[in-house]
């Protein structure tokens, strides 16, 4: 499979700018995806790989070759949509024998081609159906199977498990990645679930007004988010604005907080995540770095996780929010309205660009 | 179904079938001039009906008349309703209305403006002015029911097929075409039979010479009062009823109205 290599990509529609000079470079072989909340742009670079949306400027380059301006049907690209597309008239197998066809493949290696997809989404038994006669993640995986029988460059996936239920999402989340691993196809998904995008992905690229902010390995993006944008998309949970105080650390209203790296310039805003905070019972303790006393307003219990919400003392129009397993014994005793103490280490305190 | 409901329903149908009935009756009738009931019971209108030139050189024209009109519209219809689906342009709500005009206006209005366009383009032929006034009003009947189609059709269907490596062309042809078939075929079916029945524009198209049989019959009834009439039109509803329910058989009626 090939490298993908966008350049300064811009499309507008009317004037609004869906796509705003976004650059990435995917690896041959490397499952990235484009994360963000809807509108953000990350459909429309889709398309535009796939040629089904004419950039306004910028350059697509497939393993190296300029496609800017070729015309879908010579892209050679695998594309899966959300509302899956197959085509309503034709079996299973002429749907996923389409793209040999159009290749002008035919007779016993069309099949046998057809055969070795099927057999790769588990459908063997299926070529015969229409597609109506298929369940929806049935009707998905024949979509895929369609989509990589042309051997193609790359393939696209554009939020293909979005009209599936959760479980059947997350069956299909670990058959595309084994998948994609095993035949080491170059792959960009588009997503607004940060939960898939870390599951599927090499690499996240997260997107917001036509631009991406940050492209990190899963990892990255969720514990060391560069921009506001992120820290929020990712749920870092407490995002407080700093401002400049003593000796290189920072305060939000009376408190102090301290990192364990240097920013060029003093941030703005930093993010904790919420995990990485411990509540505990107050100790009244003299005020400290990196450590806040409060009330706690509310413990919300969400399965595994449970969130606290506390009110500051020092910055009482702060609610900050700390997050623990629900089995731990802390967790367990939580008191909504009882004294508590917030704390974090330095290395939980992501300094944020704007 | 409540029995009120019922009754309702049978009334209305009564309603609407009745003229039917008795023309269907009139046309069996045993005495020479129409009379319902009828008295007696006879084929003999229609075999004279089928024996009177007037009514089978001008069936025959129709016949003609319908099935150019309709082939001729159809590619229009199909790359119109196509356009207006999957294209975006300035004006183009302007334009799907202005494509629908013809169902609209009134129907002698536009025959007589046929009449004094065709005149001022010279066109002379009997046959080429009712062609053309034919795909003029078949041509919404297809649009309409050709876009009823398209917009039921996922344009991601169609993506996928570029992307899979169709062109344009074999896109549209290995793909949109089966896909919109039902509405294709109806509205063909509609065309058809708007223009075989057509009786405002042709009255102002047709000669002394050429003639489709609304317009025969419509000069038979002038000069002659027999159940012959009764006959030819009962004929005509046979093959109009025919018709849509091939058309009920081929693609399902109902998905072509709309259900």
């Amino acid at each position: 499979m090939a490298t993908v290599e966008l350049r300064d990509l811009a499309k507008s529609f009317g004037t609004a700018a869906a796509v705003d000079r976004v650059s990435l470079h995917v690896p041959s072989g490397a499952f990235v995806t484009l994360l963000g909340p809807s509108g953000c742009g990350k459909t429309t670079t889709l398309r535009a790989i796939a040629g089904l949306v004419e950039p306004d400027s910028g350059a697509i380059l497939l393993g190296g070759e300029d496609v800017t301006r070729a015309p879908i049907h010579r892209r050679d690209i695998g594309m899966v949509f959300q509302s899956h597309a197959l085509f309503p008239h034709m079996t299973v197998a002429a749907n996923v024998g389409f793209g040999l066809r159009m290749r002008g493949i035919g007779g016993a290696d069309r099949d046998a081609r057809v055969r070795e997809a099927l057999a790769l989404v588990r459908l063997e038994a299926f070529g015969d159906r229409f597609p109506a006669q298929l369940s929806g993640g049935q009707q998905q995986r024949v979509a895929l199977a369609r989509a990589l029988v042309i051997r193609p460059r790359v393939l696209l996936l554009d939020e293909p498990f979005g009209a599936l239920d959760r479980k059947l999402r997350e069956a299909m989340q670990q058959e595309l990645r084994e998948l994609t691993r095993r035949l080491g196809a170059t792959a960009i998904f588009v997503t607004h679930d940060q939960e898939e995008a870390m599951i599927l992905s090499d690499s996240v690229a997260v997107m917001n007004a036509g631009r991406i902010e940050q492209v990190d390995d899963p990892a990255g993006v969720f514990e060391r988010p560069r921009t506001r944008f992120v820290a929020d998309f990712m749920g870092m949970g407490n995002v407080l604005a700093v401002e400049a105080g003593a000796t290189g650390s920072m305060r939000h209203g009376g408190i102090e907080l301290r990192a364990d790296a240097d920013a060029a310039a003093p941030p703005r805003h930093v993010a904790i995540r919420a995990e990485r905070v411990a509540l505990r019972p107050a100790t009244g303790a003299p005020p400290e770095p990196n450590a806040a006393e409060g009330t706690l307003l509310d413990a919300v219990y969400h399965g595994s996780l449970t969130t606290g919400r506390v009110r500051l003392d020092a910055a009482p129009s702060t609610t900050m929010l700390a997050r623990e397993a629900s089995a731990t014994q802390d967790a367990a005793g939580w008191r909504v309205g009882a004294r508590v103490r917030l704390s974090w280490t330095a290395s939980a305190v992501r300094m944020l660009e704007d | 179904m409540t029995a009120l409901h019922r009754l309702v329903v049978a009334l209305v149908a009564a309603f609407i079938l009745a003229p039917i009935v008795v023309v269907v009756a009139v046309s069996l009738t045993d005495s020479p001039i129409p009379e319902f009931p009828p008295r007696g019971l006879t084929l003999r209108w229609y075999a004279h009906a089928l024996s009177e030139d007037v009514f089978t050189t001008s069936a025959l024209n129709s016949l003609w008349l319908a099935t150019a009109a309709t082939a001729l519209a159809t590619p229009l219809a199909l790359a119109a309703a196509y356009g207006l689906v999957r294209g975006r342009f300035r004006g183009r709500d302007a334009i799907q209305t202005l494509l629908l005009a013809p169902l609209v206006v009134p129907s002698l209005v536009i025959g007589l403006a046929i009449l004094l366009a065709f005149s001022g383009m010279g066109v002379r032929d009997v046959g080429a002015r009712l062609v053309g006034a034919h795909v003029l009003i078949t041509f919404p009947y297809m649009v309409r029911t050709i876009l009823a189609s398209l917009a039921r059709l996922d344009p991601a269907v169609e993506e996928a097929a570029r992307t899979l490596g169709a062109s344009a062309l074999r896109c549209f042809v290995l793909v949109t075409l089966p896909l919109v078939r039902p509405g294709v075929v109806a509205g063909m079916l509609f065309a058809f039979i708007v223009s075989f029945d057509n009786v405002s524009l042709s009255l102002f198209l047709t000669n002394a010479r050429t003639n489709t049989l609304p317009i025969a019959i419509l000069n038979y009834v002038e000069y002659n009062f027999d159940p012959s009439v009764a006959a030819i039109s009962t004929m005509l509803v046979a093959f109009s009823l025919g018709a849509a329910l091939l058309v009920e058989r081929l693609v399902g009626l109902r998905r072509v109205v709309g259900g």
